[in-house]
């Protein structure tokens, strides 16, 4: 079994160097980790808490410039900015001047100035003219912004509620005395409170939220974390594929590669080695980082079939693609850049950093299908997003035959060259 | 001079190297532009707010179009039709696809008797189908709560003000709904020292790519100027080097400086790519620019040197450029801003230098501030340049 003996020996050789050990194992893992640490539960679907993810404190610096003393909404809003309530989401201060807070903002001493117009209460209270209360912000900042703007946005539909039902009252009973207009506006602000109350506890009275339904019968959607991994998972596949089939060039540039073809040993035996050695490697680097990746962030990869038939894909497109470009490098000085370019410019086209952004280019979907790595990504998606056999089996299809094609040629190019 | 002539072998040696110029100039470039296209928001003639699918089945009411009608006024989303024909008109199964192949953010279905329910204060809730752990979703989610809010806010107003007069019920809710159109009470958004035009955008597009992937790339080039070190000790070119004239601090000075000046040159032509394609304007400020590239490139030349003597092989130089690249890059908010991280992140990411280089560049091309911003970041990456630099010289062997 001397193919079963070059095999092995060239997969005692990768694992020996300490880079191909880090760049096959650690580093696949190493990404989805640190991402893993800076997001935690929010990117895997936990939940801690309410929120399920602990975002910093936003500082915010509020200046009310309201000119009402008596019954202000200025001062209401400041208070409610200020509460124990959302003590664990905004540090509140309060300054008198508005070039203060934006200074403060611009001298990066707060994230966000909130700045109450004068006319605040002349447009809520007492019905007359617009008003916008100002939320300025570092454009570097997102979370923090947002929440606050969600904040003040209710606030803002609080009062704007109130007035539109005393503008309505007025214009259907004609005019209002101070008694009855003061009597709706409570019973408008107690309902709106109320209704408040039930959407801060997370149930909106008007809608309920479902999750769009799985291509399959198996639940359990894919996080954001599955993707990454799976995105990570793919690119070094790939690369591990390239630098194990570099073993031959290192080979023949060492000189052991022609003193083998010396041997008895026919050149069939010898490449068939060298091409188990790429198929076992890659199918341990999937195996060993899906198993880290399972227990260090929990992924549930799905259905074990489309897992298994998945991975069939990925290792035949990966050995593949990396003998095919291999078979055309002459050196391993050119092998660098080749293998560093080429898998960049394909993994990028092919959707393997895209897959997580929100709301990427529709033609980055259209365009992934040219790649290889494209039909293997979406036979991964199929999967973790608990499709059905029927569902996966086509980029699976697709990405074992565009392999099978690819290793044939590398094949056959390496065959002419040592012949 | 001869630190200088031994920093131009370097340099020279380098240049050389077509592969210096992919790695180190071209594939940043793309990187940028690709991660650029990416984090932008939708532009050009369309609408850019998140498409969410509407599906009314209140055919005997009137709420079911007025939140449709509350919908199109939020400027997060727009609601569409699902249907390519009539008989697809109420086609849930086909609206709940078209979320699940991200085609649309969400769908919105409005049940039967929805108006009537809602109009006699009998329970009744629209679905909104949608994945909220994705940002879109939970973009669709805030602004449908916010319409729906209106819309029983408006039913309330017409409830409260017509209770002494119920026949005028239909008309006050009517007046209400058109007011709710538009808000007496709403939020401003301005960005400090933002264009006017960019002020109510949002911090993405080559403005985030081009600082991150410039700092990620910068760190990578390592991979090519540390392993000079590496391969001069094995060639033993470096003790060599020791039996002339050329005293040790001179000959580690003369590496550094290479190292620092390709460094250089790496940053001034990304930021050249960045500011005539991308429209990045680092030259608004061309001192501050500069002091932020000098300090990041000092560091960056310092942490070479001192993983040039980690390394025993130049196999172990790349491995640990690669590593550093990871580990600091994402840790400085290169790929996604600090702010979305959690707090503890958020703080030991600024215990980094390229937090530090990061907030420097960003200061200039997306806060718009000047000179005196990149002073604190300067002085903190140019004290990270002197550490690694310390530590490079304690461990450092010509043998």
């Amino acid at each position: 079994m001397k193919v079963l003996d070059i095999a092995f020996k060239d997969i005692q050789r990768a694992f020996r160097s300490a880079f191909g050990v880090v760049m096959m194992f650690i580093v696949p893992i190493l990404i989805p980790g640190i991402i893993y640490a800076a997001f935690g539960g929010a990117l895997s679907g936990e939940t801690s808490g309410s929120s399920g993810f602990d975002f910093s404190v936003t500082r915010v610096v509020v200046v009310n410039l309201d000119r009402a003393t008596d019954q202000a909404a200025g001062a209401i809003l400041t208070e409610f900015l200020q509460s124990k309530d959302l003590a664990s989401l905004l540090a509140t201060t309060v300054v008198k001047d508005e070039t203060v807070a934006r200074e403060r903002v611009n001298a990066r001493q707060a994230d966000v100035a909130v700045i109450i117009p004068a006319d605040f209460t002349q447009a809520a209270f007492l019905g007359s003219g617009e008003s916008n209360i100002v939320l300025y912000h570092d454009p570097t900042l997102t979370v923090g912004p947002l929440i606050v703007k969600q904040l003040l946005a209710q606030f803002a539909d609080g009062f704007s509620g109130a007035r539109i039902t005393l503008n309505v009252a007025a214009q259907q009973l004609g005019t209002l005395d101070a008694a009855t207009a003061q009597n709706i506006a409570t019973q408008y602000t107690q309902w709106a409170q109320a209704q408040g109350q039930r959407q801060s506890s997370g149930q909106h009275p008007l809608f309920t939220v479902q999750a769009p339904p799985v291509k399959g019968a198996t639940p359990g959607a894919a996080n954001l974390m599955a993707s990454m991994t799976v995105g990570m998972l793919v690119f070094f596949a790939f690369y591990t594929a390239a630098i194990m089939a570099q073993s031959i060039l290192k080979e023949e540039e060492e000189g052991t590669l022609p003193r083998l073809f010396t041997t008895p040993t026919t050149r069939t035996t010898i490449l068939g080695g060298k091409f188990i050695a790429i198929f076992l490697m890659v199918i341990v680097q999937v195996v060993v980082v899906m198993i880290i990746s399972s227990l260090l962030f929990k992924i549930v990869w799905g259905d074990p079939l489309l897992v298994a038939l998945s991975i069939v894909g990925l290792v035949i497109c990966a050995a593949g693609f990396g003998l095919f470009l291999l078979s055309f490098v002459k050196t391993t000085r050119q092998a660098g850049p080749i293998i560093g370019g080429v898998l960049t410019a394909t993994s990028m086209l092919g959707g393997l950093y895209s897959m997580t952004i929100p709301n990427a280019p529709a033609f980055m979907d259209t365009l992934s299908l040219f790649m290889p790595q494209g039909w293997v990504i979406r036979s991964w998606k199929l999967t973790l997003n608990g499709a059905v056999l029927v569902d996966v089996l086509l980029p699976v299809a697709v990405a074992v035959v565009v392999g099978a094609v690819l290793f044939s040629i590398g094949t056959l190019n390496f065959r002419k060259r040592y012949a | 001079m001869r630190i200088i002539d031994l920093a131009l072998k370097d340099i020279q040696q380098l240049v050389r190297d077509k592969r210096a110029l992919l790695f180190l100039v071209l594939m940043p470039m793309a990187f940028t532009a690709f991660m650029g296209i990416m984090l932008s928001p939708p532009s050009g003639p369309g609408d850019p707010r998140l498409a969410v699918g509407f599906i009314n089945q209140d055919a005997s009411g009137t709420l079911g179009a007025e939140l449709r009608s509350l919908l199109e006024s939020s400027e997060a989303v727009r609601p569409i039709e699902v249907a390519q024909s009539t008989a697809e008109q109420n086609d849930v199964t086909r609206g709940s696809e078209l979320v699940r192949d991200e085609k649309i953010a969400a769908l919105v279905v409005v049940p039967d008797r929805f108006s009537a329910a809602l109009l006699a204060g009998e329970p009744i809730k629209a679905t909104v189908i949608v994945d909220a752990h994705r940002q879109a979703g939970q973009t669709v989610n805030l602004a449908v709560g916010t319409a729906a809010s209106r819309l029983l806010g408006a039913i309330e107003a017409a409830r409260l003000s017509t209770a002494t007069h119920p026949e005028k019920f239909e008309a006050a809710l009517s007046v209400a709904l058109a007011a709710w159109q538009q808000p007496p009470i709403g939020v401003t958004v301005e960005m400090m020292n933002a264009p006017q035009e960019e002020k109510n955008q949002v911090l993405l597009g080559f403005k985030q790519s081009s600082p991150g992937m410039l700092v990620q790339f910068t760190i990578f080039g390592l991979t090519a100027t540390a392993t000079i070190l590496v391969i001069e000790r094995k060639a033993r070119t470096l003790q060599r080097m020791l039996t002339t004239s050329m005293s040790r601090a001179a000959i580690i000075a003369g590496h550094l400086l290479a190292m620092f000046v390709v460094i250089l040159l790496q940053e001034t032509l990304l930021i050249l790519f960045a500011q005539i394609f991308l429209d990045v304007n680092y030259l608004r400020e061309p001192l501050a620019t500069l002091l932020v590239m000098i300090s990041f490139g000092a560091w960056i030349a310092a942490l070479g040197l001192f993983i040039s003597t980690l390394a025993k092989t130049d196999e172990q130089a790349v491995m640990w450029s690669l590593l550093a690249m990871f580990v600091l890059t994402a840790l400085a908010g290169a790929w996604f801003p600090l702010d979305i991280t959690g707090p503890a992140f958020n703080t030991i990411g600024h215990l980094t230098p390229g937090a530090w280089a990061m907030d420097g560049f960003q200061n200039i091309v997306v806060r718009g501030l000047g000179l005196t911003s990149v002073l604190l970041p300067s002085v903190i990456l140019f004290g990270f340049a002197v550490l690694f630099f310390g530590l490079a010289v304690w461990r450092f062997k010509f043998e």
